[in-house]
């Protein structure tokens, strides 16, 4: 091992070190396993958590847990599988709980992916990649962290596989090339689905630039062609199950979305959830769109995989301007990875002006870099969306009631997010609507808003390639509906809030009614009481 | 392609890695047992590391190159291998100790393959 490879690979320790120790050793509260899924912030964590519980549990994805569908067992799942399964598996390897796997396997892959975007940066120059790596920090500050602690498990997986196809378009010398590429292309679709659409897109623009600046003749135009037609036949192949799942379900019923081409900007969207530009700081983000201008010209002589995959991924995460919405949107999360190359590139560019080459000098800036960035913007994350008594009481009613129940939240606070963890057939109130609920006591009627998976209406198999939906073929309700309060199996009530205690009074009124009326407590703790109704459909207000 | 002195130096270094890896994780989880940090890295060992570096090794490339690819594709294979499995109806449970064995066992048979043809050219020359 030579000096230079010496002062990379500590370089690299170092860098990856303190990447995971301020992101998941931080999100995790240094903690590889949890009492409670509290490592996440938002409802599609704790509904990717909760199935990869489920997984783990009866050991496979064929069905969504009844519970999760308003009590249907043969719903099919249409979340692409793999991301359950990996977790699930190394639940059962490692020892962990399924959803502390889980967030675990999501933070390893989301680095690795760093890692391969340093080497594929670095395939073309090592000094570039060394200093573009600081910018992976930025995974972990300000909105960029939102797709972490939010939950976006199946897209920073999906991104993962999305990054390892950019890095196999590196090595087309790979024999045979199609195989690890329509392996890769498979476990995209059957991860996250828009990456694979994005990778072809890209497979697109990479053939169509190589092309036209005449990096690339005809005949490995076509064998190109060739490559990838096979690559996408492998794909299909081991994709066969669930392609014809994502057809009938994603692109059937929420494809319009996708297809309608009306730009949208992040104000329309909910600008919470979409990172800016901005969200690099002004200094960094100088450096990104310097480095976006060199990158262009010198693309232009030499369109390497690595140059043309920063490109038009800064690309794509502005296509919600022509149409491509949240999907858009949801690639900026990655920004820090996709874009990394530009900052390096600029940093590089000054530092050549300077004459400054070394690559021991080069590899302690990044290192300072990255130290700056962590010390300027970075604080430590904070998720933490359930109390300890509700999970406590969470897994009471999942231990002690049978699997069919049906579960009421009166008011509590995170229940809107972390209600979808429950093992059980969920239902809630939103605190927007509690003012009505209390007025509504009387008819005993109210909007209650099912917490299940209903996005696909319940998509079912009638045959081996065709299916039906429950949703219309029962007639149902999406969402928010009127129901009979007095329907339920159990109530949670909790006694305490944060941030509504003036809801915690009607809670504890209605919850005495309710005891005065065929209801009887079953379990209590410091936060929450869980009441049993003994007469369900029956009179339990008056 | 790659011969057995080689190898054997590759997995010193993967061995290295592991090290290297159970001790940053001990750092980054400073709160968890060391027996869980242990069982946690050797669990991505086993189901992602080796299995990725024993399917890449019919390949030319570098072992860094390799170990991006195997890796990847492991990840890949494992996790498509387990969600068809589960259909058929094994449970998941033994799928992160077993299905390993089956990309180790594929790898080390396509080497030795390509390794065969590689040593009968050079016979034949």
């Amino acid at each position: 091992m030579n000096r230079e490879q010496l002062i990379e690979i500590v370089f690299l320790l170092v860098l990856f070190g303190g990447l995971l120790y301020i992101g998941p050793g931080s999100l995790f509260q240094h903690s590889l396993n949890h009492e409670k899924p509290d490592q996440y912030g938002a409802t599609d964590g704790f509904l990717y958590a909760m199935l990869s519980e489920y997984v783990a549990e009866t050991g496979n994805f064929k069905y969504y847990p009844q519970y999760s569908v308003e009590g249907f067992t043969d719903a099919i799942p249409h979340h692409p599988p793999i991301l359950m399964h990996l977790a699930a598996m190394f639940a059962h390897t490692s020892g962990l709980s399924a959803y502390s796997s889980l967030s675990l396997i999501m933070g390893i892959f989301v680095l690795f992916g760093a890692f391969i975007m340093y080497w594929l940066i670095r395939s073309w120059n090592q000094k570039v990649a060394i200093l573009a790596a600081p910018l992976f920090v930025f995974l972990y500050v300000s909105k960029f962290v939102v797709g972490y602690t939010w939950g976006e498990a199946l897209l920073l997986m999906g991104t993962f596989f999305l990054i390892a196809l950019f890095y196999i378009m590196s090595k087309p010398e790979l024999k045979p090339w199609w195989v690890p590429a329509g392996i890769l292309i498979a476990a995209s679709i059957n991860t996250h689905t828009s990456e694979t659409i994005f990778f072809y897109g890209f497979a697109v623009f990479f053939l169509a630039a190589k092309f036209v600046l005449k990096q690339m003749t005809k005949e490995e135009l076509v064998k190109w062609l060739k490559m990838l037609a096979l690559a996408s036949l492998l794909a299909v192949i081991l994709s066969f199950n669930y392609l014809p799942i994502f057809y009938n379900g994603y692109y059937k019923i929420a494809g319009g979305g996708y297809t309608s081409f009306k730009p949208m900007s992040p104000e329309e969207f909910g600008a919470i959830q979409v990172p800016p530009l901005q969200d690099f700081h002004w200094p960094v983000l100088i450096a990104i769109l310097l480095g976006v201008v060199i990158a262009a010209v010198l693309a232009k002589k030499n369109s390497h995989v690595a140059l043309l995959t920063s490109i038009y991924m800064f690309l794509v995460g502005l296509t919600n301007y022509i149409g491509l919405h949240y999907r858009a949107f949801q690639t900026r999360f990655l920004w820090p990875i996709y874009l990394a190359l530009f900052f390096g590139l600029a940093i590089y560019f000054i530092l050549k002006q300077v004459r400054i080459t070394s690559i021991l000098i080069t590899a302690v800036l990044g290192i300072a870099l990255a130290a700056v960035f962590s010390n300027a913007y970075y604080s430590p994350i904070q998720t933490g969306a359930i109390y300890d008594e509700q999970w406590q009481g969470m897994t009471w009613l999942e231990q002690n009631t049978p699997d069919n129940s049906r579960v009421l939240f009166l008011f509590g606070d995170g229940y809107s997010q972390s209600a979808r963890v429950l093992k059980r057939q969920a239902f809630q109130i939103e605190p927007a609507d509690y003012g009505r609920f209390i007025s509504a006591l009387p008819n005993r009627s109210m909007r209650i808003e099912p917490v299940m998976i209903a996005e696909m209406k319940y998509l079912h198999r009638t045959g081996l390639f065709s299916f039906g939906y429950y949703v219309l073929e029962k007639n149902m309700t999406e969402g928010f509906r009127p129901m009979d309060i007095c329907n339920f199996d159990y109530y949670v009530v909790d006694k305490r809030s944060g941030y509504a205690p003036q809801l915690i009074q009607a809670n504890l009124q209605v919850a005495n009614t309710m005891i005065a009326h065929n209801m009887s407590g079953v379990y209590q703790n410091d936060h929450l009481a869980i009441l049993q109704n003994n007469n369900v459909g029956g009179d339990c207000l008056a | 392609m790659h011969n057995k002195t080689q190898i054997t130096q590759e997995l010193k270094w993967l061995a290295l890695g592991y090290i290297a890896l159970s001790i940053i994780f001990y750092i980054a989880f400073k709160n968890s047992s060391t027996g869980q940090i242990l069982r946690t890295t050797a669990a991505l060992y086993w189901m992602f590391v080796l299995p990725g570096y024993a399917l890449s090794l019919c390949s030319k490339q570098g072992f860094v190159e390799r170990f991006i690819i195997g890796v990847s594709v492991q990840a890949g294979v494992i996790g498509l291998a387990s969600y068809y499995a589960g259909l058929l109806g094994w449970h998941v449970a033994s799928h992160g100790i077993v299905l390993p064995i089956f990309s180790i066992i594929i790898g080390i048979i396509l080497w030795w393959k390509r390794e065969k043809t590689v040593n009968h050219h050079s016979s034949v020359q």
